[in-house]
């Protein structure tokens, strides 16, 4: 009996793994100091998945409760970092540069910018500026934060203007 | 494409499917890779703990010395040693006691849960945690005064003795009230990016923590200089 319910929680784990598992190495990337390996941190976010996935029960969307569950993770991992990972004033950021850097043309260029950009972000605009990222709607993200649909329309608005002003910052200087 | 989409959201798209950030199919093996800095103040907590039982071994050890000159000093090891151990004891059962945090409610209510949370433990734990150098202090203080009974009626060691542990143990529970507030400050911050209000809030308490920092390094200072005066003076 205790195996069949060990199997089936395996199995909609590994499901969900399936579906949404690359929640797991994008949020760790997001909130990894640069140069530190971003393992620690993806480990942790599927560790807490496999944990909390009792309390699951389906009673929201299958994505909205692992991005809620990575994002809240990466959030505690970062407590300790604070002061290597406060970020610069808008003013003093042009120069972009993203702590994994890709090699290549321009559009790895802009990808790179891009990441530069969002670790600038404080570390819950960043886990909006994801949300959007991603395209979950308004709602969606609410849910996931727990503020309402209107005020994420709001913080949106700001952060996306943010974060056009350092990448065109960041390209003007190229 | 989707002509709604932004071209930073299109960017990031066409990033994630280069880059085939896909799952892992496999269950998570122990957790000896990931560690959540909560289990690290956890693991920190207990090893406290055991540092405070760790006195048993001291008595252990000590307590020949002492045989056939049971003074009120050696009494005052014995105290300060038990205490120790009982204080650790407590310690290890308390932090066996944290429940694990759910992650699976919405960011701004798992926050203020964590926060709410560990409000709650501050003080008991900068107070707990501050404890150990104190009482180390102590009875090395009485062990000393027990081994050398001449030297108990000097002013500098029993100043030492009365004022020093005290002392000691208000500004060890002080330097880690404002070590837990960093940790307080790091999930007020995340709250900030979500809450006008916390984002004050949050800036308020930076500058206060800045504050005490200061304060304390100040105050050590100050100890250190009267400590050394009262060496030479005692000379």
């Amino acid at each position: 009996m205790a195996e069949d319910t060990d199997r089936q929680r395996e199995e909609a784990y590994l499901g969900l793994l399936a579906q949404h598992g690359r929640i797991a190495p994008a949020v760790a990337r997001l909130y990894t100091p640069p140069g530190e390996d971003a393992a620690d941190l993806e480990q942790e976010i599927r560790l807490q998945w496999w944990r909390s996935l009792a309390g699951f029960a389906g009673r929201a969307k299958a994505s909205t409760w692992m991005y809620q569950v990575a994002l809240h993770t990466a959030l505690t991992f970062l407590r300790r970092r604070r002061r290597r990972l406060r970020p610069e004033p808008l003013e003093h950021a042009g120069n972009v540069a993203d702590p994994f850097p890709h090699a290549g043309g321009r559009e790895d260029r802009r990808r790179s910018a891009l990441h530069g950009a969002l670790a600038r972000l404080e570390p819950g605009e960043r886990a909006l500026a994801y949300l959007w990222l991603e395209e979950c709607s308004h709602e969606e993200i609410a849910a996931v934060s727990g503020i309402s649909a209107n005020a994420v329309g709001v913080r949106l608005h700001r952060i996306r203007k943010r974060l056009k002003e350092m990448l065109g910052t960041g390209e003007e200087e190229r | 494409m989707n002509p709604q989409r932004d071209e930073l959201q299109e960017l990031w798209r066409k990033e994630s499917t280069d880059m085939g950030v896909g799952a892992k199919g496999a269950l998570p093996k122990g957790e000896a890779a990931g560690q959540a800095e909560a289990s690290r103040l956890r693991r920190s907590v207990r090893r406290d703990g055991w540092l405070k039982i760790g006195a048993l071994l001291f008595l252990g050890a000590a307590l020949p010395l002492f045989a056939g000159r049971f003074s009120a000093a050696a009494w005052g090891v014995l105290g300060f040693s038990l205490l120790a151990v009982v204080l650790g004891i407590f310690q290890l059962a308390w932090s066996s006691s944290w429940r694990q945090e759910s992650p699976a409610l919405p960011l701004v209510a798992s926050l203020a849960a964590d926060l709410e949370l560990w409000r709650r433990r501050r003080p008991a734990l900068a107070v707990l945690l501050g404890a150990t150098p104190a009482l180390a202090w102590q009875v090395y203080q009485l062990a000393y005064l027990a081994l050398n009974p001449g030297r108990s009626g000097r002013l500098v060691n029993l100043l030492f003795l009365t004022a020093g542990g005290p002392l000691l143990w208000l500004l060890a529970s002080w330097r880690q009230w404002a070590r837990l507030e960093a940790w307080l400050l790091q999930i007020e911050g995340a709250l900030a990016a979500f809450d006008e209000n916390a984002a004050a809030n949050y800036l308020l308490a930076r500058r206060r923590a800045g504050r005490r920092t200061a304060l304390i390094a100040a105050l050590l200072m100050i100890l250190l200089l009267a400590g050394t005066l009262l060496y030479w003076l005692a000379k």
